[in-house]
């Protein structure tokens, strides 16, 4: 008998992220390569980072590995990571990300990154049983309402390790509020969690601190960006958002620090 | 019902009231007492394997170390004083049942560890301003079910501790033979939950602490007769022990057993927090 069983996990999930899985298209994150490049390259893949060296210090990275970035955007974990192993294949359907990646990868002259343009729903998992060491997807499981059937098709393509980071508590709370855009009712990271460990999936978790940090122009393009994910932007949207980004930057950069639990476990 | 809509704690308590209404009677210390040499020989299985994985999990983040002072609520056996003392500097174990402390001696002689003290009490009755924060670490394993106010208790825990506070917990550790067996001599009554992991997990994060999670594997192996012996202190707390009784967990337990011995390997949750560094609660 499980012991949180008097929460249907699975549903709470699917509802928390519906609304965000059904207006964060591609198009939309085309729309925001631009500013989420300029913050990754500004924070130095401060997350990715942040997620390489907790396996790194739990010595399990080798050299030889084959990496899987699902939702890589511009590379905030496909570049740190193709530092230090062997191939990063990159499942990216937004082709204005993808060219930020591999612009990046240019920049630092890294030649093992690859790019997949599709969602990962869109991949024939048949065709990469068992190829990768390590299937990450970090900050985008919100796109899967149907989190338990996506997470089986990563251990299906995984020989050693899934790892799923997500944000804990919700960023920019005031913002959001302002501005009358959707704050998630419920605790996604902690939802997850429950839902994993609910269909028998018993993950390590590390909560790791990070921080993205934008400049000024990029930080409010992409909160412009935000709110015309619901509705047309206003005069008093703009002003608002210059408003809260000049509260919160220092030195010409907008940061936001935060948590992210990370969740990962070795494929059976 | 929407996740935050859960209270973790008020769920403890439900699961705790649960299986008191299903006992015949609680856990008194005798019993702790009887299954002594039987969880020894459990945990000690290995070489102490599931103190020494345990101990390597937190040593691998820095959580405890060779100048470490370590408590232990609830020792048991000497389930971690053993494998600890080889590494840490000191272990403290906080036992109430005189049978435990015989074995904790005995383990510790034949280990050749003198690093250790005992506190011969329950853990509710340990004075906590006596030892505030004189430890680097406080751990406990599969003991904190005892407890129904579960929060005062952890407060207290991290009270002892100026490093890290550490729960263990088996997952899913009722396993088949054991679910099979209540539902021979049961029949229909549900098996009685015991809150562990996950809920421990929620219940720490709900109340803004930031817990950190491994999960390690060890083996567990037993003489069928010392299970037997297990099974009989666990099925004499819910129904009465007659000879009908003793014959079906002895004829489930040799179908299951090889020569003479049941093993298994099982999961546990090695939970560890900072109990200074908390969540900003919305």
């Amino acid at each position: 008998m499980s012991m949180t069983e008097s929460v249907d996990w699975k549903e709470a999930w699917k509802e928390s992220v519906d609304e965000s899985s059904r207006v964060s298209t591609s198009s939309y994150w085309n729309s925001r390569a631009c500013d989420y490049a300029k913050m990754v390259d500004t924070s130095d893949c401060d997350h990715g980072r942040r997620i390489l060296n907790l396996f790194l210090e739990e010595g399990i990275i080798r050299n030889d590995w084959n990496v899987l970035d699902i939702a890589s955007g511009p590379g905030a974990l496909t570049l740190p990571f193709a530092e230090r192993v062997r191939n990063v294949m990159a499942i990216e359907p937004a082709h204005q990300m993808a060219s930020c990646l591999m612009e990046n990868a240019r920049r630092q002259g890294l030649i093992n990154i690859g790019v997949i343009p599709k969602t990962w729903q869109e991949v024939k998992v048949s065709d990469y049983e068992k190829q990768f060491d390590m299937v990450t997807c970090c900050h985008a499981l919100w796109q899967f309402p149907d989190l338990l059937e996506q997470v089986r098709r990563m251990e299906t393509v995984s020989r050693g390790y899934c790892c799923l980071a997500h944000g804990v508590d919700v960023s920019e709370r005031e913002l959001k509020k302002s501005v009358g855009a959707p704050i998630e009712g419920r605790d996604q990271f902690i939802t997850l969690f429950n839902y994993l460990n609910d269909e028998g999936i018993y993950p390590n978790v590390n909560i790791l601190p990070y921080s993205l940090m934008w400049p000024v122009d990029a930080a409010i393009a992409s909160k412009e960006r935000f709110v015309e994910k619901y509705r047309p932007l206003t005069d008093k949207d703009r002003a608002i958002i210059r408003e809260y980004i000049a509260c919160h930057t220092t030195d010409g950069i907008y940061k936001i620090p935060g948590r992210m639990g990370v969740l990962w476990w070795k494929v059976g | 019902m929407a996740a935050t809509t859960v209270d973790w704690i008020r769920n403890w308590e439900e699961i705790y009231d649960g299986r008191l209404k299903v006992m015949q009677r609680d856990y008194s210390i005798d019993d702790w007492s009887e299954r002594a040499e039987d969880y020894s020989e459990r945990r000690k299985t290995n070489q102490y394997e599931f103190g020494e994985n345990v101990y390597a999990a937190l040593a691998g983040h820095g959580i405890v170390g060779e100048t470490f002072r370590v408590i232990e609520v609830g020792s048991g056996p000497g389930t971690f004083v053993i494998p600890f003392s080889k590494h840490a500097e000191h272990m403290t174990a906080v036992e109430p049942a005189e049978g435990m402390i015989r074995v904790i001696r005995e383990n510790a002689r034949e280990a050749g560890i003198d690093n250790f003290d005992i506190i011969n009490r329950i853990w509710q009755d340990v004075s906590i301003p006596e030892i505030q924060g004189k430890y680097d670490l406080v751990i406990t394993s599969t003991v904190i079910w005892m407890f129904r106010d579960i929060m005062a208790q952890i407060s207290r825990m991290e009270e002892v501790t100026r490093g890290h506070c550490c729960v263990v917990e088996g997952i899913d550790s009722t396993d088949a033979l054991g679910k099979k067996i209540w539902h021979t001599i049961m029949g229909e009554i549900p098996y009685p939950p015991y809150p562990g992991y996950p809920i421990v997990f929620n219940l720490l994060y709900q109340n803004g602490r930031i817990p950190q999670v491994r999960i390690v594997e060890a083996k567990s192996r037993r003489s069928t007769e010392k299970l037997m012996k297990m099974y009989n202190v666990f099925y004499s707390l819910y129904t009465e022990l007659t000879p009908e009784v003793e014959e079906k967990i002895h004829s489930a337990l040799l179908a299951d057993s090889a020569d003479g011995l049941h093993e298994g390997t099982y999961r546990s949750a090695v939970v560890w927090w900072d109990p200074k560094e908390r969540r900003e609660m919305v």
